[in-house]
């Protein structure tokens, strides 16, 4: 059964990549382009695999990883935040919060994939 | 993190690779030739065999290896699935989390399923004539240059947190090369592994693998070689030595420098003849020994304080501990041994120079030259050998044409012999030289007045005094001996290293120097006892045994200084008259009867203690006097016991008794 991926960034070249990529490798992607849009995709479905931007407006990446830990169904789902923020303390927030996996962008796209595939 | 929080972890996570393993299996079923499937199933059992033993889980760890081992062999097209092969793979599947559920293996069911299951396996690989590859982690084909890290795996609670499976992770990790797992250090409360991985793929990769856990894991690369497999060390050992040469060959240093060095690089590569060796800074090697010794008097006062019965919880790890505690001291010894063949090196060079020097012409054999001792006895070791050495070319070896008008060949012979019996190891120098004239020597002794003109003195006992200061029977002083100042030296340098040495002499003969040594120095097993309050130890290998005595009888015997021990008189040795302590003898005393070179001599003692592994310190230097005190070691509770040196004692007391 294909698998389903929420990719969120308010960039939308950046979306689009992401999006473009992983379909390219058999996945199902969702896309928002904010925190609270991709809060409304949440809405008891299956997903397996969140990816999301930190530097957004509004809502950041890591506000965003509180919300959805609030939700039951999603309480497990693996989170990946793709971004370009270096700084030790947020990782480490984020890695309290139980954010799966940092990566830096700019990233390569089979390093991701590859990471996806091992995560899900 | 709670050390069961994470074992449920491990559990779960082995229990997702397995249903994923049980889909493939049955997906296999209906495509046997997949070689993907293969693969994975492959990795799977690779990853369970290696991650298992994480958790003591050896059992899941047996049955995966041979599981790998089938499933490697179908990969490699040298079997190839069928319904049997199918279904043992899916038994094992669920018998595994059944297992991950019997910690401790103790569910009948369980244990009758294994070893069924074990057997199916085993006749399976057998038909299908695969062998079992002997070693747990096959040796991998590599396709470049080796190198061997290490990886320190110390996960938090975060890592539960977000949804890790980390047995996945090991598995990117153990595709990588060669991994071998060391059980956690125990007693910790924070769960932390340390893997060893050789691989030919780089630090970047195995970054990767580790990604999702990278902040958890602590990187290091120790070797640009396998250091699990011989040969490449042997190799990497062999550049190093090459290295040091040119870079030598290159530095514009005094020749004798010079020379020197290279006499040392031939001989580092002549002991290249043994087993691979790494060249170790001895400064290392004593903190190590320091350690050591730090960490048995830490566990004798450990085995002291636990000897209470609310201990018995924990006695098994007190156990291990001590046993640990024991090897690691046999180990940390072994290192710091060294084959005496590098000082027999140096020893063909002094007889070469030196004899050509005198005129005189020399064969240098060695016979045993393996014979290790500690690193520190064969550094004190050199000088009074090289002396001896001197004085048998100096004095004992005739030039040619003498030995010739002797009838002897014309060329003498120098010998360098070492072996081992019981405890010690022992180092002769035998010469075909003209031996030592017993005669001269009385004369001589009773020119110094040593002895007196009528003294009865056995021959051995003549030989003897060449050991004291001042004493030559030598024509004339040469520049190489014969000054006098030589075998007195020599026999302090022994006596140092806890050795003795003798000397065994026949006219027109030769003469053989014999030095005996302990094997290890600073680490002894001795008996301990008690006088008056006071703790003394004596060297166990010289205790013959132990009986008690009336402490009438020893006041009876004080006159005569001797007590009966069967059926002969023997001397006895009462601490507190040596002391000259004036204190309130026990109602009944124990002795401990020692047996020093075929010497039979009694302590009488208050109460033998027992057995003390003693860590021995050297006595500071004003007590030095008391030479039958040869050191010093502290006991579990702290006290300070002294060493008594049973050769020292024995002739101390044997004048003063009616031996003799």
């Amino acid at each position: 059964m294909k698998k389903t991926v929420l990719a969120i960034d308010d960039f939308e070249t950046s979306r689009f990549v992401l999006a473009t990529t992983l379909q390219s490798k058999g996945y199902n992607v969702l896309k928002a382009d904010s925190g609270s849009e991709a809060l409304k995709h949440l809405n008891g479905q299956q997903i397996d695999l969140i990816i999301t931007d930190y530097n957004m407006p509004n809502m950041n990446g890591l506000q965003l990883v509180e919300q959805i830990k609030k939700i039951p169904a999603y309480e497990k789902t693996p989170i990946f935040i793709l971004s370009t923020e270096t700084k030790q303390e947020v990782k480490d927030k984020a890695k309290i919060m139980g954010v799966t996996a940092w990566i830096k962008k700019p990233f390569m796209i089979d390093k991701l994939i590859k990471f996806i595939e091992r995560i899900i | 993190m709670e050390l069961s929080q994470f074992k449920n972890k491990f559990i779960e996570d082995s229990n997702v690779l397995l249903n994923n393993l049980e889909r493939d299996i049955m997906e296999l079923e209906n495509d046997k030739e997949n070689k993907e499937l293969i693969e994975n199933i492959f990795r799977v059992m690779h990853t369970l065999k290696g991650v298992s033993s994480m958790y003591g889980f050896d059992n899941i760890g047996e049955l995966t290896h041979k599981l790998e081992n089938i499933f490697d062999a179908v990969r490699n097209n040298e079997a190839k699935i069928n319904k049997n092969i199918l279904d043992i793979t899916l038994d094992s599947c669920d018998l595994i989390k059944n297992l991950l559920e019997d910690e401790n293996f103790t569910n009948k069911k369980n244990i009758e399923k294994f070893n069924n299951l074990e057997n199916k396996i085993d006749v399976c690989l057998k038909k299908a004539g695969i062998k079992i590859a002997l070693k747990k982690n096959r040796i991998k084909k590599f396709k470049g240059k080796t190198a061997t890290f290490n990886i320190i795996f110390f996960p938090d609670d975060n890592i539960i947190a977000r949804n890790i499976n980390i047995i996945d992770q090991f598995r990117e990790l153990f595709a990588l090369g060669e991994h071998h797992i060391i059980k956690p250090a125990f007693g910790q409360n924070k769960e932390q592994w340390s893997i060893f991985l050789v691989t030919d793929k780089g630090l970047d990769d195995i970054e990767e693998a580790l990604f999702f856990i990278l902040d958890e894991c602590k990187i290091n690369k120790i070797a640009d070689f396998n250091i699990f497999n011989n040969e490449e060390a042997d190799k990497f050992n062999e550049q190093f030595t090459d290295a040091e040469e040119s870079k030598k060959a290159d530095n514009q240093e005094v020749k004798e420098e010079q020379k020197e060095e290279i006499d040392i690089a031939k001989s580092i590569s002549l002991s290249k003849q043994n087993t691979g060796r790494i060249a170790v800074d001895t400064l290392k090697l004593d903190k190590l020994m320091y350690l050591v010794s730090e960490l048995i008097t830490t566990n004798s006062q450990l085995n002291l304080i636990t000897k209470d019965e609310k201990y018995e919880p924990i006695k098994q790890y007190l156990n291990k501990i001590n046993n640990l505690s024991n090897e690691f001291r046999n180990n940390a010894i072994d290192i710091r041994l060294v084959p005496i063949s590098d000082m027999a090196l140096r020893f063909q060079r002094l007889i070469r120079d030196l004899s050509a020097h005198l005129g005189k012409e020399i064969d240098f054999i060695t016979q045993g030259t393996n014979t290790e001792l500690d690193k520190n006895t064969v550094d004190l070791l050199q000088e009074p050998l090289m002396h001896i050495i001197r004085n048998c070319i100096d004095h004992g070896i005739k030039t040619p044409q003498e030995r010739k008008k002797l009838g002897k060949e014309p060329k003498g012979l120098i010998k360098l012999v070492a072996f081992h019996s019981g405890n010690n190891v022992f180092i002769q120098i035998q010469d075909d030289g003209q031996g030592i004239d017993p005669e001269a020597i009385k004369q001589k002794a009773i020119e110094k007045q040593l002895i007196t003109p009528n003294q009865e003195i056995t021959e051995e006992e003549l030989f003897d005094l060449i050991f004291l200061p001042g004493f030559s029977t030598a024509q004339s002083l040469t520049e190489v001996s014969g000054r006098g100042v030589g075998l007195d030296v020599v026999r302090k340098n022994i006596t140092e290293l806890r050795g003795e040495i003798d000397v065994k002499s026949e006219i027109g003969l030769g003469t053989s120097f014999t030095i005996k040594l302990q094997q290890s120095l600073a680490i002894m097993d001795t008996m301990l006892f008690n006088v008056d309050q006071t703790h003394f130890l004596i060297p166990l290998e010289n205790v013959e045994s132990i009986t008690v005595v009336e402490t009438k009888y020893i006041l009876e015997r004080q006159r005569s200084k001797t007590i009966a021990y069967n059926n002969n008189l023997i001397p006895f040795i009462d601490l507190r008259k040596t002391f000259k302590k004036n204190t309130e003898y026990p109602k009944t005393m124990e002795a401990i009867i020692v047996n020093k070179n075929e010497k039979l001599f009694a302590i009488v003692t208050d109460r033998i203690i027992g057995e003390h592994q003693a860590v021995l310190k050297n006595i500071a230097k004003e007590y030095k006097e008391l030479e039958y005190l040869s050191g010093a070691s502290i006991l579990p509770d702290g006290n300070i016991a002294m060493m008594l040196d049973p050769g020292m004692l024995y002739d101390r007391i044997k004048d003063d008794s009616e031996i003799n």
